[in-house]
């Protein structure tokens, strides 16, 4: 009854065809009991289905063979319904990197039909998570990319990773046009929502504080017939990053439940199996969560679409071992778990080791790989965890490689450094006035073409930038400036709208960027809890497509899938890149918060003292006056007792009116 | 000012002027003695570390560093110093260790070769280098005997070296670390700050950075042994380091048994020892820091880190043994260990510096004064100045409202000429102008002597009339005055020897209506010489000499103009503003108090 995957499973001609699972089975299991597991299962995971089979699934407590055919139906009207398009594939990518650390980027990317996210009926969601759809649904959410990310990629050291993300969290996403609720109120909620899904603090991205759209960074993602592909306004885009969003196991236990085959627990199938044990995965120099959803054509011709979701974690790991230039590491040493079982609801489960430093060191890996095929000139081994023979068995892979001597070091770091190298850092004297600057480097292959950057900085409003002060030059020679092609720059307001700046600049050379900006001196509760630490800008966003015949490329994702399977299989890679430079720390202006109090106090108290007398000196003007003739004791006195009669005498006249008042009234 | 018209000079108690000079030089007195009064266990206080989050670090140690290991790259920096390729050797051994390094080019050629500095950066695998630590070593440091001479600092290099490949790749490290060999000391310093921060328009583009940088320490050691540990936190113009990261360092480095002295002074602080040691020794280290800090350049190339509010000490090792049973040099391991902790200390650190002190003059390591306490001293050293310009102000009152019949409100009416006051005025700022800019050209001593004697003859002969000296004396008080209330913010030991300077000279000038043509001579004479602003210069140098010395020395005429000289050419370098206070307002309000003085016609 196992059949395998294969590409076929796509055609649309398999009404009939059953496709099962491959569970793990134990002996003792029967068939219908496996076939009952299987639809709790999917009760289980999907919800409310359209027809009444879960209503039925329940009623079945005894296992007579009229019912066994009749689940056989059920599930086979299931499949029918929703599932035939439905696709999941598991992949692992590893690059030995030439610092000593491994690049290990795991993708799980589901294809599925786009009717889940029709609001009108209820559905059944197969592989794709419900609360990801749900979500989507609800706030008209055409497609979204999220990626929170601890460390930061060191694009000289190691390349290019196959998507890059800034330090902490990023987030866009895309709106469809003519929805009830306007833009802004879905991003709100949408950004409140993934945010409590993936316990990340995203809801401090909501307001128009902290987010923007970008004219040119970032376009739709989507593949779309050509009848609907339409220019999309900015107005649908929005964007935002916290750079301060600290990442951890809180936040990947939620990402991982978001896997068709991660049960309850920690027995996960596939290569999910190898997120178990999660403090080992934070136990890197780059860790990297994202999730990505669009739309993809289905063929060649694109006459209908698919909607892709790609979820992956990459980290880098420093596998350098105690012996010098020598290099080992195991899926224990890096993961704590091998992978045990495969996943039977993946369609393919490949893993793919890219050994583009197979020219200087000498590898050492276990087990034998199945197949090789060579990028540009990069071979890449492949592990198919389908296989049949390894079916049922542990698979673990080690690897140690060492460098070899004889290749001289300097040709050898020429070579491998990548095509383009973004590095920024604040400058500045004091807690007033600061800058930045980014330089954005191209290495000696690139200069041999034209090259478009797309520069894309998004600043908070207390860090007010100058337009007059960006200055674009060489980096080895200051004093040629080079023009934009396209400016586009969004002033800031205080308490309302960061600052927006999008450059397109065409360069043979590697290229300077620099501004100057001023420091607010921030309202005392505008300040975080801890002041004294800094306040982050966040990263600049460098999107350029390379020349697809540059050797130094490294694998980069396709723009027609996520899943590295294909990019892998076409020949010329499309070279689009997005650079992040990193995040800034900068001081701003900080009152002493740690006496507080002596503050408040002296300050009241020289104002209040200078304020009488400085009020009396501008408002008066003084003047000598006559002095009062003395007055006698006696005449004093005799003065106040003139009074008292005088007195005496008013209250003896008012008693008597109000007497003869009431006396007019009773008569 | 109508709220102060009430006051007239008959207000006062007729007594008041007959004992004016004696309650001014009590005052004086009471100031000064007041400040030696800090160094009492009664005024002083104790440090403590304000900060918490600095407190894990200093638990235990967690790296071991071999003595082969850093006697290896001693080995190695020898070599790289023999055959004049330091720079290469650092870089490759950095490279080898896996850290990035990088040259800068500082382009300053005291020989004929290029001289560079080298840093590297240790990156953290916690943080993605928003923020950074720094430890500094520079290649040549300055003998503790004789300040000019350079030795290589092959032993504070080989630290740093090992620490940073020790901590390189620890999974706890969350902050960047900076290692920096700067070439020629203060001044590769500055040019490589002035590189990453972009502060000055011409400095070169460094090729890496991490983030903005929290705090450090610079290693000097000349020696390759040392038996005790002098910690340098004398800013520029008076700044000072954190308190916290002084305590910091003191408290890992007691952990370790390592003694550590401030300017070379050990002070004992167990109980057996004899209190009026105590006092002695503290007294010496009070006087020191305030001599020192007036200067207004640092004692290492910390100082340049603190204009760019990075804290940071410099580690020194002495030669000077502080115990009689220390018989043998500081093991490394101990030192390692301060070192480490000390990292670990800042790396847990998640704000910038900002709790404790940052005004503050040291006893001795254990205790302090606040800026609280030692103002006060400084208050009353400068009382009389304030009180005597009250005086004056008032008798104004009295001598307008007989001339003139009433005075209206606000207005006041003095019928003083101004002209020739500020005309005087003026001129003795410029002279004091040019006397800025021949520093720069010429040897300052011989410059300023003639210039000093001269200057009475060279200015357009000064007449003035008993009443404008009173106004006179009032704008000069007041001047000084506002002077020494903004120099006791910025720079306090300057403020102090100001103060030290000008009160007397006010008093001299200010009583001194004095009819007898020898006593006026003989407090022109004393004014012209004693109170010199050079001689008190003098005075203060042999002073810190002997304080430093901690024994009785006779002064050396030679040694002064030498470091004179040495001073004026390096101030520039530090960025500091001690020869422009001094020649902008202490030689003018010196010059204004002798010519209106001895310029009276009666």
């Amino acid at each position: 009854m196992k059949i395998l995957f294969n590409e076929f499973i796509f055609s649309k001609s398999c009404d009939l065809f059953i496709r099962p699972y491959i569970f793990d089975k134990p002996d003792s299991l029967t068939d219908e009991k496996l076939n009952r597991q299987l639809q709790y299962d999917i009760a289980a995971r999907q919800g409310p289905m359209r027809n009444l089979s879960s209503k039925r699934n329940y009623e079945t407590d005894m296992y007579s063979s009229k019912l066994n055919c009749y689940i056989f139906l059920v599930i086979s009207f299931i499949y029918h319904c929703s599932s035939q398009e439905d696709k999941y594939n598991e992949e692992l990518y590893i690059r030995p990197l030439s610092t000593g650390h491994t690049y290990f980027n795991l993708l799980f990317t589901t294809v599925v039909s786009p009717d889940i996210l029709k609001s009108n009926i209820i559905h059944h969601y197969h592989l794709f998570p419900k609360v990801i759809a749900d979500i989507v649904r609800s706030n008209g959410v055409s497609e979204f990319h999220v990626s929170l990310t601890q460390g930061l990629w060191r694009y000289d050291h190691w390349g290019m990773p196959i998507v890059g993300a800034p330090p902490g969290a990023e987030i866009w996403a895309w709106f469809k046009p003519n929805e009830q609720q306007d833009v802004t109120s879905r991003w709100k909620s949408f950004v409140h929502e993934l945010g409590g899904l993936l316990c990340a603090s995203l809801n401090f991205l909501d307001s128009n504080v902290s987010t923007s759209s970008p004219n040119y960074s970032f376009r739709p993602q989507s593949i779309l017939p050509v009848s609907s592909t339409s220019y999309q306004d900015n107005s649908f885009l929005r964007y935002a990053v916290l750079p301060r969003e600290i990442v951890c196991t809180e936040n990947l236990t939620p990402w991982k439940k978001l896997l068709p085959c991660v049960a309850g627990g920690s027995n996960h199938k596939g290569l999910a199996g190898l997120l178990d044990n999660a403090p080992k995965l934070y136990n890197s120099v780059y860790h990297s969560l994202r999730m990505d959803l669009r739309q993809i054509c289905t063929n060649t011709e694109c006459t209908s679409t698919q909607l892709e979701l790609s979820m992956a974690l990459a980290i880098v790991v420093d596998t350098t071992s105690s012996k010098p230039d020598h290099n080992e590491w195991t899926f224990r040493s890096i993961f704590g778990s091998n992978v045990a079982q495969t996943c039977s609801l993946s369609s393919l489960a490949n893993i793919y080791v890219d050994l583009q430093l197979s020219q200087t060191h000498s590898f050492n890996i276990s087990p034998e790989p199945d197949y090789s095929i060579k990028q540009g000139s990069k071979p890449i081994i492949v592990y198919d965890l389908h296989d049949e023979k390894r079916k049922n068995t542990t698979f673990s892979l080690n690897c140690n490689y060492k460098k070899q001597q004889t290749v001289s070091t300097d040709n050898q770091e020429d070579r491998s450094s990548p095509s383009i190298v973004v590095h920024r850092y604040a400058t500045g004297y004091g807690v007033r006035d600061g800058g930045i600057k980014t330089m954005i480097k191209l290495n000696e292959e690139q200069k041999q073409d034209q090259i478009t950057l797309v520069y894309f900085e998004q600043i908070p409003w207390y860090f007010r930038i100058f337009l007059h002060t960006l200055k674009i030059t060489m980096l080895d020679n200051n004093r040629t400036e080079i023009k934009p092609d396209h400016l586009s720059y969004i002033p800031g307001k205080d308490r309302e709208l960061p600052y927006q700046l999008e450059l397109v600049i065409t360069t043979k050379q590697s290229i300077l960027i620099s501004f100057e900006l001023e420091m607010v001196f921030l309202k005392w509760n505008e300040f975080p809890p801890d002041p004294n630490h800094g306040f982050y800008i966040p990263s600049a966003v460098i999107s350029t497509m390379l020349s697809s015949n540059n050797k130094s490329n490294n694998i980069l994702r396709s723009l027609q899938s996520y899943s590295l399977n294909q990019s892998l299989s076409s020949a010329a890679s499309d070279g689009f890149v997005r650079l992040y430079s990193e995040s800034l720390l900068v001081n701003l202006p900080t009152p002493d918060f740690s006496m507080p109090f002596n503050v408040i106090c002296l300050g009241c108290t020289a104002v209040a003292l200078a304020f009488g007398g400085l009020h009396n000196l501008t408002t008066k003007e003084f003047t000598f006056g006559e002095k009062r003739p003395r007055i006698p004791f006696r005449q004093r006195l005799e003065d106040l007792r003139f009074r008292v009669i005088a007195a005496r005498h008013a209250l003896a006249q008012r008693v008597f009116r109000s007497n003869q008042q009431q006396r007019e009234h009773v008569e | 000012m109508p709220l102060l018209s009430n006051l007239l000079s008959r207000d006062i108690p007729k007594n008041f002027y007959k004992f004016q000079f004696q309650l001014y030089s009590g005052l004086f007195l009471l100031g000064l003695l007041g400040f030696l009064y800090l160094t009492s266990p009664i005024v002083s206080r104790r440090t403590y570390l304000s900060e918490n989050a600095l407190s894990p670090g200093l638990v235990s140690s967690d790296l071991y560093i071999s003595v082969e290991h850093i006697r290896n790259i001693m080995g190695r920096l020898r070599t790289g110093f023999k055959n004049n390729d330091i720079a290469d050797v650092i870089q490759l051994m950095l490279n080898e260790n896996g850290i990035e390094a990088y040259k800068q080019d500082i382009g300053r050629n005291s020989t004929d070769k290029p001289e560079e500095n080298i840093y590297g950066i240790v990156r953290a695998p916690r943080l993605a280098s928003t923020e950074s630590i720094i430890l500094v070593a520079p290649l040549y440091a300055r003998t503790q005997t004789k300040p000019q001479q350079n030795k290589a600092n092959v032993f504070g290099i080989a630290h740093t070296l090992a620490i940073g490949f020790a901590l390189h790749r620890k999974p706890y490290m969350s902050k960047d670390i900076i290692l920096l060999f700067p070439a020629a000391q203060e001044y590769g310093t500055r040019v490589w700050l002035d590189a990453y921060y972009n502060s000055n328009p011409q400095a070169s583009l460094l090729d890496a950075h991490a983030g903005s940088i929290q705090a450090g320490l610079a290693l000097e050691f000349p020696y390759e042994k040392f038996y005790s540990i002098d910690l340098r936190h004398n800013g520029i113009n008076g700044q000072l380091t954190n308190l916290d990261l002084i305590n910091t360092v003191v408290h890992l480095c007691e952990k370790n048994s390592i003694a550590t002295t401030f300017y070379g002074v050990y002070v004992e602080l167990s109980t057996n020892e004899a209190f009026m040691n105590y006092i002695i020794q503290s007294t010496r280290t009070l006087l020191l820091n305030v001599f020192t800090l007036a200067t207004g350049i640092s004692n290492g190339v910390h100082g340049q880190f603190l204009r760019y509010r990075i804290e940071m000490i410099t580690l020194f090792g002495s030669l000077d043994k502080h115990h009689e049973y220390q018989s043998s040099p500081v093991a490394m391991r101990a030192f390692d260990d301060v070192i480490e902790g000390f990292i670990r200390s800042l790396n847990n650190l998640l704000e910038r510096f900002h709790q404790s002190f940052f005004f503050y003059l040291h006893i001795n390591r254990r205790n302090f004064v606040s800026i609280a306490t030692y103002m006060v001293p400084l208050g009353f050293i400068a009382l009389p100045a304030l009180i005597r310009s009250l005086v004056i102000y008032m008798s104004f009152f009295t001598s307008s409202s007989t001339n003139s019949a009433a005075t209206h409100g606000r207005t006041m009416k003095f019928d003083a000429e101004y002209s020739p006051i500020f005309i005087e005025i003026f001129q003795c700022l410029a002279f004091s102008y040019v006397l800025t800019w021949i520093p720069l050209k010429l040897s300052l001593l011989g410059v300023c002597l003639i210039t000093m004697l001269l200057s009475p003859f060279i200015l357009r002969r000064f007449r003035s009339n008993v009443h404008q000296f009173d106004h006179f004396q009032f704008i000069t008080l007041l001047i000084g005055s506002a002077l020494l209330g903004c120099l006791s913010l910025l720079n306090f030991s300057m403020a102090l020897l100001t103060a030290c300077f000008l009160m007397p000279c006010y008093l001299i000038a200010g009583v001194i209506k004095l009819d007898h043509w020898f006593i006026k001579f003989t407090c022109r004479f004393l004014f012209i010489t004693f109170l010199n602003p050079l001689v008190f210069l003098a005075l203060y140098h042999y002073l810190a000499q002997i304080i430093m010395a901690g024994t009785f020395v006779f002064p050396d005429f030679a040694q002064f103009s030498n470091d004179l000289d040495t001073y004026c050419a390096s101030y520039h370098l530090y960025n500091t503003w001690t020869v422009d206070v001094v020649c902008l307002t202490i030689v003018p309000i010196w010059l204004l108090l002798y010519r209106s003085t001895f310029g009276i016609q009666f």
